[in-house]
C-alpha cells in the first residue's frame, strides 16, 4: 500500500495541465448546482446542461410504489439509486482522468499551511484522501517514513484525515439515498464537511501546541 | 500516464459508471435492505416513540426529533446504513427534507468510525498519545457542524 502512495506521490512534481484546471471548474458547476441557477437567473436554459440532477433525471413514474416495507421496499429504494451512483462515479472518474486531483492539490496547497500548519508536500495525500481512506492514511505514513512530515504534522493530518474520510466517493456513492433529498446542492455538503475536517484538525493542532509547550 | 491518456474519454466515464455499479451492489443496496428492516423492527417494537421520547432532549437544540438519534448511532457502526436509515425516515414521514439535510454531513463526519480508527490511524502511525484527542475533536466537530447545518437549514 505504502508502495502504491510512494508511485501516486511521483506525480507531485507534474504540472498541472489545461484539462485538469477545466476538469476543476467543470465538476464544481456541475456538482454545486450553479449552472442551473445560473440559466434561471439569465433565461439560459441550456445551461442546464452541465447541472447534475438534470442530467441525472427522473423516472417516468414511481418505480417503488406505495405501501411497500422491509426488505423488499428496501431493495426497491436502492434498486432506484443505482443510476445516481453510477453517472456521479462515471463523471467523477473522468474528472480524475484529466488531472482535477492535481489541479486541486495545487489550489489547496497554501490553505494546508494556513489552515492545518502542515507542508504543502501534503497536497497530494490531501487530495487523496478525499477520495479514498486507505490512499490518503498509506500516502501519510509514506511521508512521515521518508521524513517530510515530522509527527506533530502527522497527527493534525490524521486529525483531518479520521472524520468524514473519502468526503467525495462517499458523498456521491454511499451517500446516494441522501442525494436527491438535499434541500442544498452537494458540493454544499462537501463544503460542509471540509468545515467540520478542518475544526476537528485544528482541535488536535490545539492539544498538540498545548502538549509541547508544556514539555518545553 | 501517456498510455492512459489514449483510452478514450466513453471508457474512462463506462469504467466509473462500473464502480458506481459495484458501489450500488455491494454497499448500498445490503445498508438499505438493512436500514428497512432495521426501521421496521423499530417501528413494530413502538421504539421509534421510545427513541422519540428519550432522545428527544439531546435533538431539540438542532431542531431534529429525537428519532435522528438512530441515524447518528447507525451512522457511527456504517455510514451507508446511517444514509440509508435517513432517506427512509424521510420517506416514512418521520423526517423532513430539511431534517434529512441536516443530518447528511453528520452521516459522513462520524460514519464508520470503528473501521476509520484502523484504516487511518493505525495506517498512517498517528502518536497513540492523541488517539483520544482525534476521537473527541471528530465528535466536537461533528456537534459544530450539527449546529451549523441546523442554523442555516431549518
Amino acid at each position: 500500500m505504502a508502495e502504491a502512495a510512494k508511485q501516486e506521490q511521483g506525480g507531485t512534481n507534474d504540472k498541472v495541465r489545461l484539462s485538469g484546471w477545466i476538469a476543476l471548474f467543470l465538476f464544481i458547476m456541475v456538482f454545486s448546482g450553479a449552472c442551473k441557477a445560473l440559466g434561471e437567473q439569465f433565461n439560459w436554459p441550456w445551461l442546464s446542461i452541465f447541472d447534475f440532477n438534470t442530467l441525472n433525471g427522473k423516472f417516468g413514474q414511481t418505480l417503488t410504489g406505495s405501501g411497500g416495507f422491509g426488505a423488499r421496499q428496501g431493495f426497491m429504494e436502492g434498486f432506484v439509486i443505482f443510476p445516481t451512483a453510477m453517472f456521479a462515479l462515471g463523471i467523477l472518474e473522468v474528472c480524475e482522468h484529466y488531472g482535477i486531483s492535481r489541479a486541486a492539490e495545487t489550489v489547496f496547497a497554501p490553505f494546508l499551511k494556513i489552515f492545518l500548519g502542515i507542508r504543502g508536500v501534503c497536497g497530494m495525500a490531501f487530495v487523496a484522501s478525499l477520495n479514498s481512506t486507505d490512499v490518503g492514511a498509506a500516502m501519510t505514513r509514506a511521508l512521515s517514513d521518508e521524513k517530510q512530515i515530522e509527527d506533530d504534522e502527522k497527527t493534525i493530518f490524521v486529525g483531518f484525515q479520521f472524520p468524514g474520510s473519502a468526503t467525495l466517493v462517499n458523498t456521491f456513492g454511499i451517500a446516494a439515498p441522501l442525494l436527491p433529498i438535499t434541500v442544498i446542492s452537494p458540493i454544499a455538503i462537501v463544503g460542509m464537511i471540509l468545515v467540520g475536517k478542518f475544526i476537528a484538525a485544528n482541535l488536535v493542532r490545539l492539544a498538540v501546541h498545548r502538549n509541547n509547550t508544556k514539555n518545553k | 500516464m501517456e498510455a492512459e491518456q489514449k483510452v478514450p474519454v466513453l471508457e474512462i466515464f463506462f469504467r466509473g459508471v462500473r464502480k458506481g455499479w459495484n458501489i450500488a451492489v455491494n454497499q448500498i443496496l445490503p445498508a438499505l435492505i438493512f436500514a428497512f428492516v432495521l426501521v421496521q423492527i423499530l417501528k413494530a417494537t413502538g421504539m421509534v416513540e421510545l427513541a422519540e421520547t428519550a432522545f428527544t432532549p439531546l435533538m431539540d437544540p438542532f431542531k431534529l426529533p429525537g428519532i435522528a438519534s438512530v441515524v447518528i448511532i447507525t451512522s457511527f457502526f456504517s455510514r451507508g446504513a446511517g444514509a440509508s436509515v435517513a432517506a427512509n425516515m424521510f420517506n416514512e414521514g418521520l423526517l423532513t427534507a430539511g431534517q434529512a439535510t441536516v443530518l447528511f454531513p453528520v452521516v459522513l463526519m462520524i460514519g464508520s468510525l470503528i473501521g476509520n480508527y484502523v484504516r487511518v490511524l493505525l495506517v498512517a502511525g498517528s502518536n497513540p498519545r492523541y488517539t483520544m484527542v482525534i476521537w473527541g475533536s471528530c465528535f466536537v466537530a461533528t456537534i459544530v457542524v450539527m449546529g451549523l447545518m441546523s442554523i442555516l437549514i431549518l
